[in-house]
């Protein structure tokens, strides 16, 4: 039995045709998981499943019933529930206040003690461990995330749609969600999950469907699929794109220290002591990795390095100049390049045009201006070349970059960011969000950078990238750094580090 | 692509929706003047004709539109930097009244080459340093500017009423809430005979189109539209958000200045008492109607000059009260804002999209 099925849907953009001439079906009590590359689609299909777009031909049918959805209200009525990439949480409100939100037709009055209850008994029935008085904010994202779908839940949610929620989470995060998500299951709700891991889509999908420039192009049993497979489909015979690295001199690697982080001591948004007296070195020519889960301190020290937060107390000095407490335009200046953790918010601007996001950091130096004026057909030429280089996939650079898809939103930053072969680079998650291919090519570029000399700190929260690409790995928790090369090997370990279970080398 | 083609693919917001609320915005006002017991089809014609029935008209309601173009490109311009600065009024009043000191006490002794110049100058500067205080208090106390731009509106209405009732600038013969005349040498010239239709016109579409090219071609205007649009990856980016904060909020003042500063040289030519029938604070209706683009408040301006004419003309040939224009007048605001605003939600929609 098929509680959703999608018969020859398009959409189109302009002259684009997003989804292409779709057919999907999801059958009651399935996992099914929708696989492409970034561009491919699949964002803009769950869009319309969850009404937040209107397909311009073809039927989507609910438990056989065909189905106009033309708004998430609609949607929700219907029984579609959807975690977005970006959490839509309200973040000075409580668990209970933002999933009483969800719901509407409840009458004028809140009744607090009736929200939190509900939401306790909710939270309860499917092992989520939350607290229903706890403010968004106080959250960690897996939580967060939980509290999405939650929300869902509420609203009695029977298919529900997760658009790559896996990207934010650490591993032990993802076993948890994979658990709730069996749960739901087995309870007879249908989830449609997408996702650039294979390996993940192996783990927890009964069926997998892939698409390709908007269309769909194949669809099995996963009991059927292997992940090489499942990545010949997602390619199709694309080569993978190759690196220009025609700008990069080799020096050969040196001893010289690009950055030296000594004792800092760095305070967080809610003013508690988020990273405690940490000393680094990254040298010239190295890949330093910092592994570790989100919120313990990493986002802070990467902010305070390039400028925008402020260290109370400590050094930090690049090639021996201090840029403590420095601006951003000083720091950058210096030849700092920074690729933030949360690029929507932090590294673009989305409702400028991809060429005006390619320049942010740039739109001030000589060769980006003619005197006050901003050097068009320069800026022009420049930003064909990274779209080229980068793939981004977008049919003019004129567009805004909130029309692109999720991660040729992100191809933008690493693109502007990387590109300036800055001496030091500053990577948050910088594969987050990436198809296989893409994240291949940031990786190569992440080398190329070092055999250039140029010094590099990775902060991951996925131990494989950080292990494969680093020369060096620290681990970070609770504001502490802990030196984990010597263990780089001994998965349990380096888990235990993460978790915080052994602070003390 | 022919012209045919061209037309039926505009969009149904581009030709139903503005068609929709023009015959709304009649349809009300008809309704509430029909209430009130006059003729509305008198009212509409005596308004169109008061507005665009002769050349003298049509020259007053275009200098009626220049205070509404100046301020509007005030508030538009700090809008686009993520500032809102409801303070215009103020700005507007303060330039006025510097201006009236520049016109009294150096323009007589200037020739009007360097009169003119000057005493706009002043008036400019005025604002920008009104304006400049709220900008301080914002970057240095974290002070919100829609506050503090309000309060330096009081203020700037006070000293006024006391410049000129018993304050330096009250006429020497201190009859009433008025200044004297400024220096003839500061007076703004007019450019058609019997019309008092006047240079501050050419000047302020110039300055628009001027403004225009800052911000969309200039490394300012860039760094300007990126603070306002997303100040945290501005600042990632290493675009200091305070020295943008401080540069738009003064030009914008300086803006609001100059528009008071014309408004006195060229058609007043003299402070009073409620020197401004509230421009500042309707300028923001006028961004908004251009969607915060300078070359749109232009015509934005323009509309608000026809129904300011509109509705004299309708008090003075049909006897309407002045407070029954003010009623339409905010009738018709409020339905042209449901259709300017309305575009700004169809943007927030696309980009709550991903
Ligand atoms: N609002 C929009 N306006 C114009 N084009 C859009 C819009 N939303 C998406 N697109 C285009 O539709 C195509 C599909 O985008 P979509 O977001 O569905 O991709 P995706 O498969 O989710 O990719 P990713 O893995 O990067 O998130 C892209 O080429 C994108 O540029
Ligand atoms: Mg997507």
């Amino acid at each position: 039995m098929n509680v959703l099925e999608l018969n020859g849907i398009t959409k189109r953009f302009g002259n684009l045709a997003a989804v292409d001439n779709v057919d999907f079906d999801l059958k009651t009590g399935e996992i099914h998981a929708v696989l492409g590359e970034n561009g491919a689609g699949k964002s803009t299909l769950m869009n319309l499943i969850y009404g937040l777009h209107q397909p311009d031909s073809g039927e989507i049918r609910i438990s056989g019933e065909p189905t106009r959805l033309d708004s998430p209200r609609n949607a929700i009525a219907h029984g579609v529930g959807m975690v977005h990439q970006h959490f839509l949480l309200i973040q000075n409100l409580t668990v209970a206040e933002n999933i009483a939100l969800g719901i509407r037709d409840r009458g004028f009055r809140f009744r607090r003690d009736e929200a939190n209850q509900k939401t306790r008994e909710l939270s309860e029935q499917f092992g989520f461990a939350i607290d229903p008085e706890a403010y968004i904010w106080q959250l960690p994202v897996g939580l967060q995330q939980r509290v999405e779908i939650l929300k869902a839940l509420a609203a009695d949610a029977r298919i529900l749609i997760l658009d790559e929620p896996t990207a934010v989470l650490a591993p032990q995060e993802v076993d948890e969600l994979f658990s709730i998500l069996r749960r739901l299951k087995a309870d007879g709700r249908s989830i449609i999950f997408i996702s650039h891991k294979l390996k993940e889509v192996m783990r927890i999908s009964d069926r997998v469907t892939v698409m390709r420039n908007g269309s769909k192009t194949y669809v099995t049993n996963k009991a059927d699929t292997s992940t090489e497979e499942l990545a010949r489909q997602m390619m199709g015979n694309e080569p993978p794109v190759s690196q220009d690295d025609s700008e990069l001199i080799e020096e050969g690697a040196s001893d010289d220290a690009a950055l030296n982080v000594q004792n800092v001591e760095i305070r967080g948004d809610q003013g508690e002591i988020a990273v405690q007296g940490v000393s680094l070195e990254v040298r010239r020519g190295e890949i330093v990795g910092i592994a570790g889960v989100d919120g313990n301190g990493q986002v802070e020290l990467a902010e305070a390095l390039i400028g925008l937060r402020k260290v109370i107390s400590g050094d930090i000095r690049l090639f021996d100049t201090s840029i403590t407490n420095k601006t951003t335009a000083d720091i950058r200046g210096l030849g700092v390049g920074y690729i933030p953790g949360d690029r929507q918010s932090a590294g673009l601007v989305v409702n400028f045009s991809i060429s005006e996001n390619l320049i942010l950091d740039v739109h001030h130096l000589r060769e980006h201006r003619k005197r006050i004026l901003l050097d068009k057909t320069g800026i022009s030429d420049d930003s064909e070349r990274l779209i080229r280089n980068y793939d981004i996939r977008t049919p003019s650079m004129d567009i805004e970059a909130h029309a692109l898809s999720g991660g040729n939103q992100q191809k933008i930053v690493l693109a502007r960011e990387i590109s300036r072969n800055p001496a030091l680079l500053i990577a948050v998650n910088p594969t987050r969000g990436l198809d296989i291919n893409a994240a291949e090519y940031v990786h190569k570029s992440l080398i190329a950078q070092r055999q250039a000399s140029k010094a590099v700190l990775l902060i991951s929260t996925e131990l494989d990238e950080a292990l494969a690409l680093s020369d060096r790995v620290f681990v970070m928790s609770n504001g502490n750094l802990i030196d984990a090369t010597s263990k780089r090997s001994d998965m349990t370990a380096l888990g235990l580090l993460i978790t915080g279970a052994e602070t003390h080398p | 692509m022919n012209v045919l083609s061209k037309f039926t693919s505009l969009s149904r917001r581009q030709i139903v929706f503005p068609l929709a609320i023009l015959l709304s915005t009649l349809f009300t006002n008809g309704i509430i003047l029909a209430l009130c017991s006059y003729n509305p089809w008198e009212a509409l014609w005596v308004a169109v004709v008061g507005a665009f029935g002769d050349g003298q008209r049509i020259a007053e309601t275009l200098i009626k539109g220049v205070p509404f173009l100046l301020t509007g490109l005030a508030v538009a311009f700090s809008f686009r930097c993520g500032i809102w600065n409801i303070g215009a009024e103020g700005q507007f009043l303060v330039g006025a009244i510097a201006s009236t000191w520049c016109g009294m006490s150096i323009a007589p002794h200037l020739p009007s080459v360097l009169a003119i110049p000057l005493t706009l100058l002043v008036g400019a500067a005025a604002g920008g340093f009104w304006a400049l205080i709220a900008a301080l208090l914002k970057v240095y106390r974290g002070v919100q500017e829609v506050i503090s731009t309000i309060m330096l509106n009081y203020v700037a209405i006070h000293l006024l009423s006391y410049m000129v009732d018993g304050g330096p600038l009250q006429e020497a013969a201190k009859r009433g809430p008025q200044s004297d005349m400024i220096a003839a040498a500061s007076h703004l010239p007019r450019l058609i005979p019997h019309t008092r239709f006047h240079i501050g016109l050419p000047l302020a579409i110039a300055l628009a189109i001027i403004l225009f090219i800052i911000l969309f071609r200039t490394v300012l205007g860039y760094q300007i539209r990126a603070v306002g649009a997303n100040p945290k990856a501005a600042q990632a980016a290493g675009i200091s958000i305070s020295k943008n904060v401080i540069l738009a909020l003064f030009i914008s003042g300086a803006l609001a200045g100059l528009g008071g500063a014309i408004e006195l040289t060229a058609l007043t030519r003299r402070l009073f008492l409620n020197f401004s029938p509230g421009y500042g604070y309707t300028a923001i209706a006028v961004a908004l109607l251009a969607k915060l683009h300078p070359l749109w408040v232009i015509l934005s301006s323009l509309l608000f000059g026809a129904l300011k004419t509109g509705s004299d003309a309708m008090q003075q040939m049909a006897g309407i009260s002045a407070k029954m224009t003010f009623v339409i007048q905010a009738t018709i605001i409020f339905f042209v804002l449901i259709y300017g605003v309305s575009g700004f939600r169809e943007q927030r929609r696309k980009l709550n999209v991903e």
